[in-house]
């Protein structure tokens, strides 16, 4: 006993715990305690335009109001899961695309993949001017494009069409998107043993049948966290969206992430605000859960 | 026999036109970008437009820098900010890997996937509580502050790449120290941080995008003009005028993404590391 309580000091656990202090001090106050406060903040009402009415607890008053008081909270929800939806699975076919491109070369790999990534790693904010630009409706270069390919028979007022407002900011979000599906994706294409493809190749395999019998079911595990992942990461989307349209015209482009800022920042109502958030937490917790469950699993 | 490499050429010709498509794609918007920055202004509005610029012109870049914008106490603002984070983020992010890899094998992987959690929460969802806090601790309107809350998406991944690279360097060294005499301190900074330099610098420098991309906290926890950083400026001055002046507006988006570029050409392969492990690991 006492040697093995020796031994175990000797590793220093004490020095090791104090050295990692700093950072675990740093993220539980930059992390636990927003958590617990908006926790807090859910069951108060803290409105920074009516101070008079703060009420430090009025139980499920917020969640309440936003299930009931809310109009446009359906709507929302739906926009997200739409613009979800539609980015997820093309960010994800283009990042794919990507990746095995990246698989099949062998001297420009470095140069392609930098090229790639270029849109992922450049600040968001400069990109977004620069597709607001692009979009622009009578000089924007999308639709002089789009016209000259036929692809339109008028110039489009992209941001101000309720029913097309969304278009381009899922196109930037692809676009700027796609590479880091790619970077996981050519990461888990890497992971599949070399003599699977070998054997298929004995056994007469096509390229083709390759893809659909070696590579889809060795990929799958990494494709479910991806697309998890990449949903989580999508809903909370924020910086062009807002840039470009602040969640208008109307509320035809307000996702979560928006809707969210708008109650806060807008009407200053932080108590509402938090309800959102932790139900929000909450959903990322129980995703976390299966994305940990999912990674568990394949190791 | 003749049949055979035709068809292999003729599919790695239609494999280099898919290639060139994609990067016809993706570059064109930085290529435009470009154009548009160096564009005389009566240019800007042609149509069919103008592919090249011709002439070039760096007026848009004289008037965004001295005259549309603050630009360089708003670049400034955005270095202590991007500096203050890398900084926050490799003390206590090298103090954290070390003590993970070297230390602490009880319950160090749930300590590890605690810290990347933190990325898995939205900055917008944060904001709202950040606020409050800030505010209740008189850091908001102050660098700090911002500092602090941009190092909350910037650290988890740096202890992650930093426990990479201390577990690449064997402990045999920080052993010799301690056997002649060093304390466990000495040995950190005297043996095992200076091997680790590489690691250091690449992962400030990470850091250093992280908290040159953030929008989001910025924009909400500043409130004064004196202390506004470079993007959240970009967005009030050009963003919503009634007349938008698109040459300026792209030079400025092109002197932004200059540093990112830069160092991106140094970094990539950290930066894949990076993302990968913000990815697989949280």
């Amino acid at each position: 006993m006492t040697v093995k309580l020796k031994a175990f000091l000797a590793r220093g656990p004490v020095f090791g715990l104090l050295l990692c202090s700093p950072a675990l001090l740093l993220m539980a106050f930059v992390l636990i305690y927003p958590l617990l406060r908006s926790i807090s903040l859910s069951f108060q009402r803290m409105n920074l335009v009516y101070p008079g009415l703060n009420d430090p607890f009025v139980g499920l008053e917020n969640y309440i109001r936003l299930f009931t008081l809310e109009p446009y909270f359906a709507q929302i929800l739906a926009t997200t899961a739409l613009f979800v939806i539609v980015t997820v699975l093309c960010g994800f076919s283009l990042g794919f695309m990507l990746a095995l491109i990246l698989q099949r070369v062998r001297r420009t790999r470095v140069i392609l993949q930098a090229l790639f990534l270029l849109p992922y790693v450049l600040p968001s904010v400069a990109l977004t001017l620069l597709w607001m630009w692009m979009f622009n409706p009578t000089f924007g270069v999308v639709n002089y494009v789009l016209k000259e390919l036929h692809l339109i028979d008028q110039y489009k007022r992209w941001f101000v069409d309720p029913n097309l407002a969304l278009v381009p900011l899922m196109a930037i979000t692809v676009w700027k998107g796609g590479a880091f599906n790619m970077i996981i994706l050519y990461a888990g294409l890497q992971n599949i043993p070399v003599e699977l493809y070998e054997a298929a190749s004995i056994d007469g395999g096509s390229a083709r049948q390759k893809f659909r019998y070696v590579t889809l079911p060795q990929m799958r595990p990494v494709i479910t966290v991806l697309l998890l992942l990449s949903s989580m990461y999508l809903m909370q989307f924020f910086t062009p969206i807002w840039i470009l349209t602040r969640g208008g015209p109307g509320f035809s482009t307000t996702t979560l992430s928006i809707y969210i800022y708008r109650i806060a920042f807008e009407r200053y109502d932080f108590g509402l605000a938090s309800a959102l958030g932790t139900l929000w937490f909450l959903f990322l917790m129980i995703v976390t859960f299966i994305i940990l469950r999912l990674s568990r699993r394949r190791d | 026999m003749l049949m055979y490499p035709l068809r292999e050429r003729l599919n790695s010709a239609l494999f280099a036109l898919l290639i060139a498509a994609l990067l016809v794609v993706i570059l064109f918007p930085l290529f435009w970008m470009i154009s548009t920055s160096f564009k005389e202004q009566q240019f800007l509005s042609a149509l069919p437009p103008q592919w090249i610029p011709n002439p070039i012109t760096l007026k848009h870049y004289d008037n965004a820098i001295f005259y549309e914008m603050d630009f360089f106490v708003l670049l400034k603002n955005s270095f202590i900010v991007a500096v203050g984070t890398s900084l926050l983020a490799i003390f206590c992010g090298s103090l954290a890997a070390y003590s993970f890899s070297r230390y602490i094998i009880v319950g160090s992987e749930y300590l590890l996937v605690f810290m990347l959690a933190g990325q898995m929460f939205p900055a917008v969802m944060m904001v709202v509580p950040f606020f409050v806090i800030l505010r209740d601790f008189h850091l908001l309107d102050t660098y700090l502050g911002l500092i602090i809350a941009t190092t909350s998406q910037a650290l988890p991944f740096a202890t992650y790449l930093l426990k990479g690279f201390f577990d690449s360097l064997p402990s045999d060294l920080e052993e010799a120290a301690m056997i002649d005499g060093c304390n466990r301190l000495k040995a950190f900074y005297k043996i095992a941080l200076p091997l680790a330099l590489p690691g250091l610098i690449s992962t400030a420098l990470m850091s250093f995008i992280v908290a040159w991309d953030d929008y989001v906290f910025a924009l909400t926890l500043i409130t004064s003009d004196a202390r506004r950083t470079l993007p959240v400026a970009m967005v009030g001055s050009f963003v919503g005028e009634f007349a938008v002046k698109w040459g300026e507006m792209m030079s400025v988006s092109l002197l932004m993404s200059l540093p990112v570029v830069i160092l991106f050409v140094f970094l990539q392969k950290y930066l894949i590391q990076g993302i990968t492990a913000g990815a697989i690991k949280g």
